[in-house]
């Protein structure tokens, strides 16, 4: 098994389960040996493998030659250099910004997971989030210091650190568009691992997942399937600027300028309106390829909702 | 019967004063006057822009037209509103049910700060997946222009145009948030708000009401000698959100709308002397002329730069402004249209006035796209 965790988190499903262990690279807080206690409910071993690519392959390492005997291994890593050897090698995380990632090695020892999609380092704090949810268990009342990773010192020397917008408390709350919890967590699957439905009627596929069949209207013979998340052919574009942003992108206009967003064609005739990360706005055009990644989308309800955006490149 | 219709723009005015004004103003056009108390029902057609008063706003309705009792209701279908509150009515009077009945179209917008503004200016198209992606109606059509363009090989000119045109028109509309001509360099030259459409390519944020008295034909000499007549309506909708239809640049709603108005009114596109149109943006009236069956695919462009949709040209497009320069108060939109074909067929629009038209077509969409109706108008 050599499902990235992130991956199992984002299914949202029963299926996941508590780690037998869970290995930590990078610069967690100290608090996070308790708040993981807390967000999975029960005493987890919990080691820290160092930091950066050299934390990174150790914690690898260990993941591989010494499996844990009481399960799946999680592993978190935050802030890992973007340019570290592990990176380049492709098994580590990716990202200009020092991202936080998370995959799992199963007892069996496989060697190297594929690399996940980088997120970043408030990642942490959704997915364990959610992870708890999906488990159907409140998450803790209160958080100890709360997930947040200092701001990685090697993504902001690398200059390719953006804006991160802070939520003030208590706001802003949308008053125009407003998307509460659970239904935000209804449409997870689509929205994290893009699963779409296809008919088996009429052969269409609906995607995001209504229960109903977008073009001949049945609610029964929908079975899930999953769109490609590592590259789409880029349909439509447009750069929002100063005054053209929903009123909950304004700290993203005020903090980092004019964003793109564009309409990616995942499969034919199945589109995803996602925003551009990573690349100067108008620096993809209609006819490229893009890949997509979990990030942080926007705040509501206090706290960031999760999913994927549009990152330059993918396969041909 | 009847049509009135406030300024369109930054007003003074609250919306109980802009109801007032607009009904007012639509008995005082009935020619042998029309007694209140006649009225059997009222629609009132409002986004809720702001949220005033979304719900039971149709009662303030009753009250400031000054008819205590009459059963109102109000029609919903953002932008469509209006047009989908004219409809209602229409089935009204067709059922036999209503012989005399109150449209009126409302919203009032430029009060609300800017950030609530902004939070109200999206909220009709797909929240989850669209809005949440950073897009408000501008950054749909955006997408949707990029599209248009890439798809056609068409210059920006052709949009810039439409707003030249549009601009041209308000000029002559004393009712116009806009009165003032602009070029096509000052629309490439405007700050961009989603590119490529920039400022200038996108309708204010407006105030404004319009209503309409819409009687049964048989009574209508009691009202009036010159009636305008609505020969069909017709209604749609789409998928609400964008990413999910099939083709980007087409705008299925509107083309279901064209047929069954169409159908109803029992003519041909060569019948219709002018259009009004849903120029939400420049890009919305090219894919209006091709969805209502005025341009082929892809022509729209090419026929605007010709002029055709001139005042003076052989199928004039929104002789009153458009909602690019007349302005877009959400909810009156659609009634404000029916009051620019009132006046044009009866040959009071003034400064404006197109020789002789004798039959209109009135488009209006929600959104962008999700819902339209289209309605046709005629005159003796």
């Amino acid at each position: 098994m050599s499902v990235a965790a992130i991956e199992l988190l984002a299914e949202s499903s029963a299926e996941v389960a508590v780690p037998g262990r869970i290995l930590l690279v990078g610069p967690f807080p100290s608090t996070a040996e308790a708040n993981l206690a807390r967000f999975f409910g029960s005493a987890i071993p919990i080691e820290r493998s160092g930091t950066g690519s050299v934390g990174l392959t150790a914690a690898l390492r260990t993941a591989r030659d010494a499996p844990s005997a009481a399960g799946t291994t999680l592993l978190l890593a935050a802030d890992v250099a973007a340019d570290s050897p592990d990176t380049r090698s492709g098994v580590g995380p990716t990202g200009p910004d020092g991202a936080i990632a998370a995959w799992s090695a199963s007892v069996a020892g496989v060697d190297v997971p594929p690399p996940i999609d980088p997120g970043n380092a408030h990642g942490a704090t959704a997915l364990f989030f959610e992870w708890h949810r999906a488990r159907g268990r409140e998450p803790p009342e209160r958080w100890v210091g709360g997930w947040e990773l200092p701001p990685s010192s090697s993504a902001a020397s690398a200059g390719a650190s953006r804006p991160r917008p802070t939520i003030p408390p208590g706001g802003p709350v949308s008053q125009g568009a407003y998307v509460p919890m659970p239904r935000y967590e209804e449409n997870l699957p689509s929205r994290w691992r893009f699963a779409a439905e296809k008919c088996s009627a009429c052969g269409a596929l609906t995607f995001p997942e209504r229960r109903r069949c977008r073009v001949c209207g049945r609610s029964e013979g929908l079975v899930r399937t999953y769109l490609p998340r590592d590259g789409g052919l880029v349909v439509a574009t447009t750069t929002i600027g100063p005054g053209g942003q929903p009123t909950e992108f304004d700290e993203q206009v005020l903090g980092g300028g004019p964003y793109e967003v564009i309409l990616v064609e995942l499969v034919p005739e199945v589109r995803v309106t996602l925003q551009l990360t990573d690349a100067t706005p108008g620096s993809v055009r209609i006819g490229d390829r893009v890949r997509t990644s979990l990030r942080r989308l926007y705040p509501m309800e206090g706290e960031w909702r999760y999913g994927r955006k549009a990152t330059r490149g993918g396969p041909g | 019967m009847g049509a009135g219709h406030t300024r369109f723009g930054v007003l003074d005015a609250g919306p109980r004063a802009l109801l007032r004004q607009a009904v007012d103003g639509a008995f005082a056009t009935v020619d042998h006057g029309a007694d209140r108390a006649a009225v059997a029902e009222a629609f009132l057609a409002t986004l809720g822009f702001g949220g005033w008063q979304i719900g039971n706003a149709s009662a303030v309705l009753a009250e400031e037209s000054g008819m205590p009792g009459v059963p109102t209701s109000r029609v919903e279908n953002a932008c469509a509103s209006g047009g989908s509150a004219i409809r209602a009515a229409v089935r009204a009077v067709e059922h036999g049910e209503r012989d005399l009945v109150l449209v009126a179209g409302l919203e009032k917008m430029t009060d609300e700060p800017n950030a609530r503004r902004r939070y109200w200016l999206g909220v009709s198209g797909d929240t989850e997946w669209e809005r949440l992606a950073g897009l408000t109606f501008a950054g749909v059509y955006g997408l949707i222009a990029s599209r248009y363009l890439s798809e056609h090989h068409v210059g920006p000119d052709a949009l810039a145009e439409v707003a030249v045109k549009n601009h041209e028109n308000g000029a002559l509309n004393p009712n116009a948030q806009f009165q003032k001509r602009i070029t096509r360099e000052d629309v490439r030259q405007a700050p961009r708000v989603a590119d490529p459409l920039g400022l200038y390519d996108c309708c204010p944020v407006s105030d404004g009401a319009a209503a309409l008295l819409i009687a049964n034909p048989t009574i209508a000499g009691r009202f009036t000698d010159a009636p305008v007549y609505i020969d069909g309506v017709g209604a749609g909708s789409d998928r609400l959100a964008v990413q999910e239809r099939p083709d980007l640049t087409r705008f299925g709603a509107t083309a279901w709308a064209a047929d069954e108005a169409f159908h109803a009114a029992g003519c041909s596109h060569r019948d219709i002397s002018f259009l009004e149109v849903h120029d939400c943006f420049t890009i919305a009236e090219l894919l209006a002329l091709e969805d209502l069956g005025f341009a082929d695919r892809g022509t729209a462009g090419a026929m605007t730069l010709e002029g055709a949709t001139r005042r003076n040209g052989r199928l004039p497009v929104n002789p009153d402004g458009g909602l690019k320069a007349k302005g877009h108060p959400i909810g009156a939109t659609g009634v404000s249209q029916a009051y620019e074909v009132f006046l044009q067929l009866r040959g009071e629009a003034g400064a404006r006035q197109l020789p002789t038209p004798s039959r209109a077509l009135a488009h209006n969409v929600g959104g962008a796209g999700a819902t339209a109706t289209v309605s046709i108008f005629s005159v003796g």
